[in-house]
């Protein structure tokens, strides 16, 4: 059996942890299936010609790889377009199993084409696929499915990989070994619960330390690169153990001599003068991204995101005095939002986030797997994730014209 | 508006040094005045704002120390002039609505803000029309002096520049909650003065927690 891993990025020359996950688990659980891993980066899909290019050579891609299976990886940008690929790949060979994966994917997506849907984490629920096509167990068996039996979608049950540990280091199957920006999990999961985001979704969990240990030096041995981000939603929700981890980078860094710029995500609450402190003592250099959304308590409380803004404000003002860069967001078109109570929460971050220079907002869009897109929402493609149309609080034009007025604050700030 | 500040050559004050400034002129010796200011003014964004009578007799030297340029617009024969003038500095256009057209909006493309300014009510009737144009080449549509009352009141450049002197009101305004950020005068408008502090509640929050010149 071959089966051909296919994931879209708009970034290039970055690893493609999710599918070399996939492809590391069943290496080792089936050392005789042929597992091919392949990702596309379309960056700006601009005019009729470039999408044309992309559809035509991601299917001769899939005509001349010849695999028996073809699974999708998709986010946000690409689970619409796996749906259409599905339908062309039965169109030229009816006897390739399509399977539909990642984060996005709900039993909406079981659209003419697609065989299985995979939702959830996909290393237990492809092995265990792979079982169910060599005729070794039930589909009812498989883990996480979503798919058609006699007549009716079947919906099998849910389940993760409890000891992370027990997951291939991705970067030990991959041929090419220089990488502008490699990216870990330490852990899965999110303590926090926010209703536009997927990551608590799973219960959190660890790589523990020692896994850490061996694999960190293992990348810095083996590869090249200049960025290294950490993908767990919170970073800093366990101070103790985000240090031991940059201690592990620092080592490797100190031992490979390898110039990089490290990447996480913090809650902005958790933030302290020693933390500030010690993350600026490192000899590589820290980019921090700040979670923060919107300074309206109305807001916050339908996101279900308590904020601490005194406590944002005092982290603000620690990162501004250090020489860590930070990128501190906000989202517009979120749930009891209006035009003037986003004015003020870009007002807190001008007042506040005084090294970033300018306003850095983003559409709300509603994620399929989330709380809020489990609820009604308008959005501008319904079933896949997509940017909310309108709210209770606000109409279509008035979200087009918040952004118009973040580009004028943002052009204005760009001569300051 | 916005970020930045603007004040009158005669009432600039030393503390304004490090804030984003636009000097108001108003004739050629404050030109003079508001260069040598500029010349000591510490933060990036140095501004003037003039009509484009007083801007045409200007030179590009007069503007070196000059970053950004704010130009309340008499005529459209002067355009070739303020973009040959302009290049490398902030500009920003207030335009009559009088005197827009397709070709003046094409031109208003090349332009970093562009605020129209209107004078009666019955110029309100291509209000529509001209937001659809600033969607068009994706600006914010910004207006001054229109009544708040008549207006979306997020498009009037009175609610993001803060100003040190109240407008004086006509009868027609008593009551109004928004009188005193309003540059309504009394003249070529009717004004209906907004009551409904439920409808307005957004705005008069993002006013009430002003503690700046600038707004934001």
């Amino acid at each position: 059996m071959k089966i051909l891993l296919l994931g879209f990025n708009v970034q290039e020359s970055v690893f493609p942890l999710g599918l070399s996950y996939l492809k590391g688990y069943l290496s080792v659980h089936h050392p005789g299936v042929e597992v091919e891993l392949k990702e596309f980066s379309f960056g700006n899909r601009l005019g009729y010609e470039t999408n044309k290019n992309i559809e035509l050579q991601v299917l001769s891609y899939i005509m001349l790889s010849k695999p028996d299976v073809v699974a999708f990886s998709n986010y946000i940008w690409s689970s619409e377009m796996a749906q259409d690929f599905a339908r062309a790949i039965k169109q030229i060979d009816p006897a390739i199993t399509v399977v539909l994966g990642g984060v996005e994917v709900d039993k909406n997506h079981l659209k003419p084409g697609v065989d299985f849907v995979i939702t959830g984490e996909g290393e237990i629920a492809l092995n265990e696929l792979v079982d169910f096509l060599q005729g070794k167990c039930r589909i009812e068996d498989v883990s996480n499915v979503i798919c058609w039996k006699e007549g009716r979608v079947l919906e099998t049950k849910k389940k993760v990989v409890q000891v992370l540990d027990t997951i291939p280091f991705p970067y030990k199957f991959s041929d090419v070994k220089h990488f502008e920006a490699v990216r870990i999990e330490t852990s899965r999961g999110c303590v926090y619960n926010c209703n536009f985001c997927y990551y608590a979704q799973p219960e959190f969990r660890n790589f523990s330390l020692g896994y850490l240990r061996e694999n960190l030096r293992y990348l810095f041995r083996e590869f090249s690169f200049k960025n290294l981000t950490f993908i767990d939603a919170n970073f800093n929700t366990n101070s103790v153990r985000m240090f031991e981890i940059l201690d592990l980078v620092e080592e490797n860094v100190k031992e490979f001599g390898q110039k990089i710029e490290v990447h996480c995500e913090l809650r902005p609450e958790l933030i302290d003068a020693d933390m500030v402190a010690r993350m600026s003592g490192y000899s590589f250099r820290i980019r921090v991204e700040l979670g923060f959304q919107s300074s309206n308590p109305t807001v916050l409380k339908l996101a279900n995101r308590p904020t601490n803004l005194v406590k944002v404000k005092e982290a603000l003002a620690l990162l501004d005095k250090s020489s860590i860069a930070y990128k501190i967001d906000l989202m517009y078109g979120l749930p009891g939002d209006t035009f003037f109570s986003f004015l003020q929460s870009m007002r807190f971050l001008l007042r506040n986030a005084i090294k970033q220079k300018k306003v850095v907002a983003h559409h709300f869009m509603v994620l399929n797997n989330t709380t809020f897109g489990m609820q009604e929402m308008v959005r501008f493609t319904p079933a896949v994730s997509s940017m909310i149309l309108k709210t209770q609080t606000q109409d279509t034009l008035e979200l087009y014209l918040t952004k118009l007025f973040v580009e004028m604050v943002n052009e204005e700030l760009g001569w300051y | 508006m916005l970020q930045k500040m603007y004040v009158n050559v005669n009432e600039y004050m030393p503390e304004y040094r490090s804030r984003a400034v636009v000097l108001i002129v108003n004739s050629l010796d404050e030109v003079e005045t508001a260069a040598e200011i500029l010349k000591s003014h510490t933060h990036k964004f140095r501004g003037v704002q003039l009509k484009s009578s007083l801007f045409s007799t200007l030179c590009v030297v007069q503007l070196e120390a000059v970053r950004a340029v704010s130009i309340i617009l008499e005529d459209v024969l002067c355009l070739d002039d303020v973009f040959l003038k302009c290049q490398g500095k902030y500009l920003e256009l207030i335009v009559p609505y009088s005197l827009f057209d397709e070709h003046l909006l094409k031109r208003c493309e090349r332009v970093d803000r562009v605020i129209v300014s209107f004078s009666c009510e019955e110029e309100l009737s291509g209000l529509n029309d001209l937001f659809k144009a600033f969607i068009s080449f994706r600006r914010f549509p910004l207006v001054q002096n229109v009544p708040l009352c008549k207006i979306d009141v997020k498009h009037a450049v009175e609610i993001y520049m803060r100003r040190e002197r109240v407008v004086a009101k006509p009868a027609g305004c008593v009551g109004c909650l928004l009188a005193k950020y309003c540059s309504f005068n009394g003249e070529r408008f009717v004004p209906v003065p907004i009551v409904d502090s439920e409808k307005y509640k957004g705005v008069l929050a993002f006013l009430s927690h002003e503690d700046s010149t600038a707004r934001f």
